[in-house]
C-alpha cells in the first residue's frame, strides 16, 4: 500500500483533513512547513487538526477548567478517528528533499494544502529524486483528483461530516436538533400551498397528517419554516447532511457552562433543575472594592463550573445545559459537496424582510465559516432573489435544487422597501424612542456584558442577539447609553470602529489578548506542540 | 531565454501582464477556462496592440468543472513539448496549472513575488534569475478593458459602462493594485453626524453608499476579488456596515490622519 504525503494548511487545516480522509494509504506523513513562525492562531489550528485526527473535540482544551466532565460529554459529538498509528508528522523550514524521506514510486503527494509556491517546490522536490509519485487534489466537487492521469474518485462515502467539517473550519461542537430527510421533504414539495395574506402557506392539517405529527403544525409561530426548509434541502443531490436548530458550543468547559448559565437564567421553567446558589445574576456588593467584587464573581462562576463538573445532575438538567451551552444557534444548516460550502440558514416566517434582519445571518455565517459559509435566508414570501448579496429564497422555492444557482446567475435583487406598503406609515408605526432601560433590563445588561467579558463577542450581530434571547427589546441608541452610564462602573471602553469584532469593547481590568494575526513569537515551541500531539495519540491508543 | 513559457489566467490582472512584461521569452501561451474568457479576450487585445513583437498564443481549457478533462488536455500538450518550457505558477486555480508541471519534462517553475515586484525564474534549486518587472496603473487597467478618463482621475471607462467618483492606484513595488471610494458621510463632511441625521438624508445615505458598494463588486469582477485591494474611506451607516461584502475594507484613514497631525 502506498504512502500519502500532504502538506498542513495552516490558515484552514480542512483541506488536510479531506485529504487525509479520502486517500487510501498505509502511512501518512503531514508535511508541517515554518512552524517556528506560526501565529496563535496557526497553533490553535495545527491543536485542532489533532484532535480531529483523535476523533474528538474533547482534547483540543489545554486549561483544566476547560476539561469536560463525562457526565455532560456528548458521544455524539465525536466522530471516527484516524489509524493514528499510521500517522506521522515532518517539520521544516521550507520544502525540500528531507521532508520526503522514504518516499517511493506509486506514492500519494495530495498538494491540496499549501500556497502554491509551496506546491511548486513539493512538485519539483519529488521530481528532482526521479520518483514516480501520484499527485492528488481533492476538488471542490467532493472528488480526489489524479493530476497525472485525470482519473476523479468519488469521495461522497468518506469525506467528512458536517460534524466535523463545522470543527475544522469553525472551531466549534456541533449539537444538531432534527436531521432532514428526503421523504419528509418529498411531502412539502407535494403539500398543498396556500396564499394566506400574501404569504405562502402549507396546508397544516394536511402536511401534519402526511408527516405523522401528533401535533398539527401551528402557521403562528416559525418552527414550521425551520423543518420545511431542511427537509426540502436534503432533496437536494449535492446535501449530504441538513439539520434543524444547529447549535454551536465553544470547545472550553467553561465557555460553554458561562453560555449556559446566562441562557438559563433567561428560562424560568429551567431554573428548579439547578442549584438555587447559581440560579441568580451575578450582584456586586457595594460593600466590597471593584477588585475583591472582580474576584468574588470569579469564584462565583468557577464554582458554577465546579458544580456542573462534580454533581450528580438529573437527566432533565443535563439536557437544559446542553441546550443551553452554545454561543451561536443557527434556524438549519447543510453541508453542500458540490460547493463544498456550509450553508447557514434564518428563516423568517414573514411577508418581507430588512436588509438588517439579512445582514444578521451574513455577518455569523461569515463569522463562523470566514472561507466555506453560505448563507441563506428562507421566508415565506412569494419571491426569490439577492438582498445585499445574500440569497434569499422563498420557502418553496427549494424545492429547485437549483435555485441558488439560478438566482446567481439572474442577479435579481429583492427590494421590500419599494411599493407595497405605505411609506408614511411604516415610518410612524417603526419610530422608536431613544432606549431607557429600567432595572431589570440593566441586570441583563451588565450580566450580557460580564458574559462578554469572559467570551468576548462582537456588538453586531452577536450582543444583539444575546440581548434579543434575553427580551430585552428596543436597542435604539444603547451604545450612548453604555458608554454613559456603564462604561465608568464596570470598566470598559467602547471603540465604535470595531463594532463587528469582539474588540469592539475593551476592558479596563484585563490583559489585552494577543492579536491572532502577529507572529506568536514567545508562544508555543513546536516540538513541544508535537510532543503533545504524541501523548494524545499514545493516550487515544491505550 | 526560454523558449516558451505557459500560464492559466486567473482572476487577478497582475500576473499576467507582468510576465509578459518580463520578456523572458517571446512566446507565451495564455490557457484560460470558460468562466475566464471575458478577462481572457480583454488580455489578447492588449497584447496584439501593445506588445506585437510578442507571440501570444491563447488557448481554451476544458471548464474548470471538468477538472479530470482539464488533466488530460495539459498531458496530451505537454507530452508534444521537448523545448525548455517554463511554467508561470502565479497565476489561475491550482488545478489547471499544476497539471502542466507535472507533465513538464524540465520542471521550470516561474513566479511572481513583490517588494520589489519582480520574476523568479527557477531552474534547479540553486539556479535562479530574477527579472525586476516594471508596470504602470494604466497598462494594467487597460488589460483588463478599462481606461481612467475625467479631469479629476477618478472616472473609469470601460465600453459603455463608466464609474465615477473611484481613485485608483498601483503601489509599483508591492504589486498591488487599490480602488478606492469615499463613503457619502465622509465625502459630505458628516461623519459627526451619523447618528444624528432627519430620515430622509438617512435613506439617501444608504442608497448613495450602496452604489458606491456595487461599483466596487464590479471592479471585482474585472480584476478579482484577491487581485486588487478595493476600500470605502469613511464610516458607512447599517446596515451597508454590516454587510459589506469581505473583500471591501471600510477605515476611516483619513479621520486617522487629522487626529495625528
Amino acid at each position: 500500500m502506498p504512502a500519502l504525503f500532504t502538506l498542513f494548511n495552516r490558515n484552514d487545516p480542512t483541506p488536510t483533513a479531506r485529504s487525509l480522509r479520502n486517500v487510501n494509504y498505509d502511512s501518512a506523513n503531514i508535511i508541517i512547513i515554518d512552524a517556528e513562525r506560526f501565529s496563535q492562531k496557526h497553533t490553535d489550528n495545527l491543536r485542532r487538526l489533532v484532535s480531529w485526527i483523535t476523533g474528538s473535540a474533547r482534547n483540543f482544551p489545554e486549561a483544566d477548567k476547560d476539561q469536560w466532565p463525562d457526565s455532560l460529554w456528548q458521544n455524539e459529538w465525536d466522530w471516527t478517528p484516524l489509524p493514528f498509528d499510521k500517522l506521522s508528522f515532518v517539520q521544516g523550514a521550507e520544502i525540500d528533499e528531507n521532508l520526503l524521506k522514504g518516499l517511493k514510486n506509486g506514492d500519494y503527494i495530495d498538494i491540496t494544502s499549501g500556497s502554491k509556491a509551496q506546491t511548486g517546490a513539493l512538485i519539483k522536490a519529488v521530481k528532482s529524486q526521479g520518483i514516480d509519485a501520484k499527485f492528488l487534489l481533492q476538488t471542490r466537487l467532493g472528488e480526489t483528483l489524479n493530476l497525472s492521469t485525470g482519473e476523479l474518485t468519488s469521495n461522497a462515502s468518506s469525506d467528512l461530516t458536517l460534524r466535523e467539517s463545522i470543527w475544522l473550519s469553525g472551531g466549534y461542537l456541533a449539537s444538531f436538533g432534527v436531521q432532514g430527510e428526503r421523504a419528509k421533504g418529498e411531502i412539502w414539495i407535494d403539500s398543498k400551498k396556500l396564499q394566506i395574506h400574501g404569504k405562502t402557506l402549507p396546508d397544516a392539517k394536511q402536511v401534519s397528517t402526511e408527516l405523522g405529527l401528533r401535533r398539527p403544525i401551528n402557521l403562528n409561530q416559525g418552527f414550521w419554516l425551520e423543518h420545511a426548509s431542511t427537509h426540502l434541502l436534503a432533496t437536494w443531490p449535492s446535501i449530504t447532511e441538513a439539520f434543524v436548530g444547529v447549535r454551536l458550543i465553544r470547545p472550553g468547559f467553561s465557555s460553554a457552562s458561562g453560555a449556559a448559565h446566562y441562557t438559563i437564567l433567561l428560562q424560568p421553567w429551567m431554573k428548579s433543575a439547578f442549584d438555587s446558589r447559581f440560579m441568580k445574576w451575578w450582584k456586586d456588593n457595594e460593600q466590597l472594592s471593584g477588585e475583591e467584587n472582580h474576584e468574588a464573581r470569579g469564584i462565583f462562576y468557577d464554582d458554577w463550573v465546579d458544580y456542573l463538573r462534580h454533581e450528580d445532575l438529573s437527566e432533565k438538567a443535563k439536557r437544559f445545559f446542553i441546550n443551553s451551552a452554545h454561543s451561536i444557534e443557527f434556524d438549519f444548516i447543510a453541508k453542500d459537496s458540490r460547493s463544498m460550502s456550509v450553508i447557514t440558514g434564518e428563516c423568517k416566517n414573514k411577508l418581507k424582510l430588512s436588509k438588517g434582519e439579512v445582514g444578521r445571518i451574513h455577518s455569523l455565517s461569515k463569522m463562523v465559516f470566514p472561507t466555506s459559509g453560505l448563507p441563506l435566508m428562507v421566508y415565506s414570501g412569494g419571491e426569490s432573489g439577492l438582498i445585499n448579496g445574500v440569497h434569499t429564497i422563498s420557502w418553496t422555492g427549494l424545492e429547485d435544487s437549483d435555485i441558488l444557482e439560478k438566482v446567481t446567475q439572474n442577479g435579481s435583487i429583492l427590494d421590500f422597501t419599494k411599493g407595497g406598503q405605505d411609506p408614511g406609515k411604516e415610518r410612524t408605526q417603526e419610530r422608536k424612542e431613544k432606549v431607557k432601560p429600567n432595572e431589570e433590563q440593566q441586570k441583563v445588561l451588565r450580566e450580557t456584558l460580564l458574559l462578554l467579558k469572559s467570551e468576548p463577542r462582537s456588538y453586531t450581530p452577536q450582543f444583539m442577539i444575546l440581548l434579543r434571547k434575553a427580551k430585552f427589546g428596543n436597542t435604539k441608541g444603547l451604545l450612548n447609553w453604555l458608554e454613559k452610564n456603564l462604561a465608568d462602573e464596570m470598566g470598559f471602553t467602547v471603540n465604535r470602529k470595531s463594532l463587528e469584532t469582539p474588540q469592539w469593547i475593551s476592558w479596563n481590568d484585563t490583559i489585552p489578548s494577543a492579536n491572532n494575526d502577529e507572529t506568536n513569537s514567545n508562544g508555543k515551541d513546536i516540538m513541544e506542540l508535537l510532543q503533545r500531539i504524541v501523548e494524545l495519540l499514545e493516550k487515544r491508543d491505550s | 531565454m526560454l523558449d516558451s513559457v505557459i500560464t492559466t489566467m486567473g482572476d487577478s490582472a497582475v500576473p499576467s501582464l507582468s510576465l509578459l512584461a518580463s520578456k523572458i521569452s517571446t512566446r507565451f501561451t495564455f490557457f484560460y477556462t470558460i468562466e475566464n474568457q471575458k478577462n481572457a479576450e480583454s488580455f489578447k487585445t492588449f497584447c496584439e496592440i501593445h506588445s506585437p513583437e510578442t507571440n501570444a498564443e491563447f488557448l481554451e481549457l476544458p471548464s474548470i468543472s471538468m477538472p479530470g478533462e482539464i488533466v488530460k488536455y495539459a498531458k496530451e500538450y505537454m507530452s508534444g513539448k521537448d523545448e525548455r518550457v517554463g511554467v508561470f505558477l502565479t497565476s489561475g486555480a491550482k488545478q489547471t496549472i499544476f497539471p502542466f508541471l507535472i507533465n513538464s519534462k524540465t520542471s521550470t517553475t516561474v513566479s511572481l513575488v513583490h517588494s520589489p515586484l519582480r520574476i523568479l525564474v527557477e531552474k534547479s534549486p540553486n539556479l535562479t534569475e530574477s527579472v525586476p518587472i516594471v508596470l504602470s496603473l494604466e497598462e494594467l487597467l487597460s488589460s483588463r478593458g478599462w481606461v481612467i478618463t475625467g479631469e479629476n482621475g477618478t472616472t473609469l471607462k470601460n465600453g459603455d459602462l463608466v464609474i465615477s467618483d473611484v481613485a485608483v492606484s498601483f503601489d509599483a513595488i508591492k504589486g498591488l493594485l487599490s480602488f478606492t471610494s469615499e463613503s457619502h458621510l465622509l465625502k459630505t463632511g458628516k461623519e459627526n453626524e451619523i447618528h444624528s441625521l432627519p430620515k430622509k438624508e438617512k435613506a439617501r445615505t444608504k442608497e448613495i453608499d450602496q452604489a458606491t458598494i456595487s461599483n466596487l463588486v464590479l471592479l471585482s469582477e474585472y480584476f478579482g476579488r484577491n487581485g486588487a485591494s478595493y476600500v470605502i474611506n469613511g464610516v458607512l451607516r447599517s446596515p451597508n456596515r454590516s454587510v459589506l461584502p469581505t473583500f471591501i475594507k471600510n477605515g476611516s484613514v483619513n479621520m486617522a490622519s487629522q487626529e495625528e497631525e
